[in-house]
């Protein structure tokens, strides 16, 4: 048995926060434990009564935090919070910033970490958390277990849903910050261009890829998505070598779930038909008859971007 | 005889000249010398088999000596192959009446060596050790679904985004001197991952294998990576992927930093180094966050980052004579690697893909996009 208890959670970004604070409630009722979080400051009455109506039962709040989110201090703050209170579970929000804490963190306190879990689950025999995760870019789906403690799991933004347990009150303490000169000089924040949204939450995505020839040319699609309701996203390239738009879809950025997803001049490598995997119905518009995208669609057209979307706009007026 | 470099101009007596030769149908030996990091000029001798000519290569200047004024040997290709991004190099004319006792020559070497060395302090070199994962290519793998799934026999290679920074390695060397080095933990095969990384133009390439370390998890991976890497002296920079294809947890990196006590800055697609200042560009989700700090620093880095070059044929064959040394759990501080592997698998699952697979071709683009659109109305979605 361990002398760890209790579930602990922990994002800077308050939205993940909430969705990690309404599975650690439920984690926590399944242990009849306690469930408490971890915030980056300064803390506000609205965002404390919010974790505390999604099931939290203690905020620990670092009295004074560093103007710009910084890791080091982020780190040393949370190894500082582990060591007192000893949680015996860890849910760590897997935004880029935290991919960076919860390893470290689980090194500082020789401890493991699940990376990005879909699902977390109390194994009923053990009492061990159990997490769930993509390998080999979604051709396998593991279950794994830590066996030390604190148990250690980060999971994407958008995998839980918050969930309220109606008005409740907790318990506040603000804890003494460490003081740990960051090494790390932030010198300049450049935001990105218009987000691509809750992409996760819409029906119909329709995205571009390479074979889109212009930024310009995503009006394109856009009005094919304004037809069928759906927002428009794109793959890794168009975001990360082109910057047209800030996010793509795949492993390494938003996993999407619409009933029907139309990928327009995208390839389909395997990182990116792993963020689609979970679509009900996954179409591709493609030149190239030999592109990967085919074999992991329902519907394909082979044929020019160019002239198949304009068609399919008119051909999907006329069926309405 | 004269040195010249894009940091350095140092000339040298010709009776400082350091030699290491055995008599002359022996000439296969040379001293190599390392920078250890910007801060840090250390000299090591090493001998470097199979050149044809003795030859010393001193990362990041380039040295011609000549020993007899009146005969100058071209320096050949694959000698400048095998020593890319090293770029000092001796050459030596007429070695024969140049022998003598090794250790002698060697403690000459050393004196010589430190009077470039206080020379060139204070130079830019940068001494880079590149982590990479000999992974399963996600690409080729093609997993039972009917049993619990083995990665037996599965086709692998240099990680992807591995490849990314041992490429920003060898253009960080090139730019400003100094030495890049690979390392990977994995099964003896994984050498192949290495042979690969020498071509792109890596120094030097060290295997960290052991039976046991079969199953390490990322933080089994990282703790005995930190260890390898203590073996190796100072260090500018540890360069590593966002994340690796296979199981794309981007860990290792963050816990390699915490392991060497170094500052991590992740998914960098930009990166310079300046005067021993790192600047980096992180792509985060909503936001490009621009960071400054000095070596040493773990950057791990994204695929935009660089386009990794494809290995010439010459340097292929060059980088197949070279060495890659290994170092088992018994090379590694014994304490640092006591740390068991706490992540189990428990169970792995193939999903099915149950897609359709219908393609519409080779008619009519309206004929075409109106079935498709009949069919998203029969499936009711989205219109």
């Amino acid at each position: 048995m361990t002398e760890h208890k209790g579930v602990f959670v922990f994002s800077e970004n308050e939205r993940v926060l909430l969705e990690l604070a309404s599975k650690g409630r439920e984690l926590s009722d399944k242990k009849s434990a306690r469930l408490t979080c971890g915030v980056v400051g300064p803390l506000t009455e609205e965002s404390a009564d919010r974790l505390f109506e999604t099931g939290v039962d203690t905020i620990l709040a670092p009295k004074e935090t560093p103007d710009r989110f910084d890791s080091e201090f982020y780190c040393s703050f949370l190894t500082e919070l582990m060591k007192q209170n000893k949680p015996e579970i860890v849910l760590i929000g897997a935004t880029k910033r935290g991919k960076e804490i919860a390893p470290r963190l689980a090194t500082r306190l020789q401890t493991g970490c699940m990376a990005d879990c879909i699902a977390l689950d109390i194994d009923a025999q053990t009492g061990s958390l159990l997490g769930t995760r993509l390998m080999y870019a979604g051709k396998a789906i593991a279950k794994e277990i830590c066996t030390t403690f604190p148990q250690i799991a980060t999971v994407p933004p958008r995998v839980f849903e918050r969930k309220t347990v109606g008005k409740r009150k907790g318990e506040i303490i603000q804890i003494a910050p460490p003081s740990v000169p960051s090494k790390v000089n932030v010198k300049e924040t450049r935001k990105k261009e218009l987000g691509v949204g809750n992409i996760e939450d819409a029906k119909v995505v329709v995205c571009g890829g390479r074979g889109v020839r212009s930024k310009e040319d995503f009006r394109l699609l856009e009005e094919l998505a304004r037809v069928l309701n759906g927002q428009v996203g794109c793959s890794r390239p168009i975001a990360a070598d082109l910057g047209w738009f800030p996010e793509w879809i795949g492993l390494s950025g938003r996993k999407v779930r619409p009933a029907l997803y139309i990928g327009c001049g995208v390839s389909g490598a395997i990182q990116h038909l792993a963020g689609i995997a979970d679509a009900r119905t996954i179409m591709a518009i493609n030149s190239n008859p030999d592109s990967p995208i085919f074999s992991a669609a329902d519907y394909g057209i082979v044929g020019d971007l160019y002239q198949v979307v304009p068609a399919l706009i008119q051909s999907l007026k006329k069926v309405r | 005889m004269f040195i010249s470099g894009k940091h350095a101009n140092v000339e040298l007596m010709a009776r400082d000249v350091p030699l290491l030769l055995d008599p002359p149908h022996q000439f296969s030996d040379a001293i190599q010398i390392r920078f250890v990091s910007c801060a840090r000029l250390e000299v090591q001798f090493q001998l470097v088999h199979g050149l044809r000519r003795p030859c010393l290569a001193v990362r990041g200047m380039r040295i011609i000596l000549k020993l007899s004024a009146e005969e100058d040997i071209p320096i050949q290709k694959h000698m400048k192959d095998r020593c890319l991004g090293a770029s000092l190099i001796f050459k030596i004319a007429d070695a024969g009446s140049l022998i003598g006792e090794r250790t002698t020559y060697l403690k000459r070497a050393l004196e010589t060596y430190e009077s470039i060395g206080a020379k060139i302090r204070g130079n830019q070199m940068v001494r880079s050790i590149v982590c990479i994962k000999y992974a399963i290519d996600v690409n080729q793998l093609h997993l039972n679904a009917a049993k619990s799934p083995s990665t037996k026999g599965a086709m692998r290679k240099i990680s992807d985004i591995d490849k990314n920074a041992l490429e920003e390695a060898v253009r960080i060397k090139a730019k400003l001197g100094g030495e890049a080095i690979a390392m990977t933990v994995g099964p003896p095969e994984a050498k192949e991952a290495l042979r690969e990384a020498l071509a792109m133009g890596m120094d030097q390439a060290y295997l960290i294998t052991d039976p046991s370390f079969t199953d390490l998890d990322t933080g089994g991976t990282a703790t005995v990576m930190a260890a390898a890497i203590s073996k190796l002296g100072a260090f500018d920079l540890v360069l590593t992927g966002e994340a690796t294809i296979d199981s794309f947890s981007s860990q290792v990196g963050p816990r390699l930093a915490e392991h060497l006590s170094v500052p991590p800055v992740t998914y960098v697609r930009r990166l310079t180094i300046e005067d021993g200042r790192i600047v980096a560009e992180r792509d985060l989700e909503d936001s490009y966050e621009m960071v400054e700090l000095s070596v040493p620093a773990l950057v791990t880095v994204t695929k935009e980052v660089n386009t990794p070059r494809l290995p010439s044929l010459m340097a292929i064959l060059a980088a197949s004579r070279k060495e890659i040394k290994t170092l088992t759990k018994a090379d590694l501080p014994s304490q640092s690697v006591a740390l068991d592997s706490p992540i189990k698998i428990l169970e792995m699952i193939v999903p099915e893909m149950k897609r359709k697979r219908v393609v519409i071709r080779d008619r009519p683009v309206e004929e075409m996009t109106e079935e498709l659109a009949q069919i998203i109305l029969k499936e009711r979605i989205g219109v």
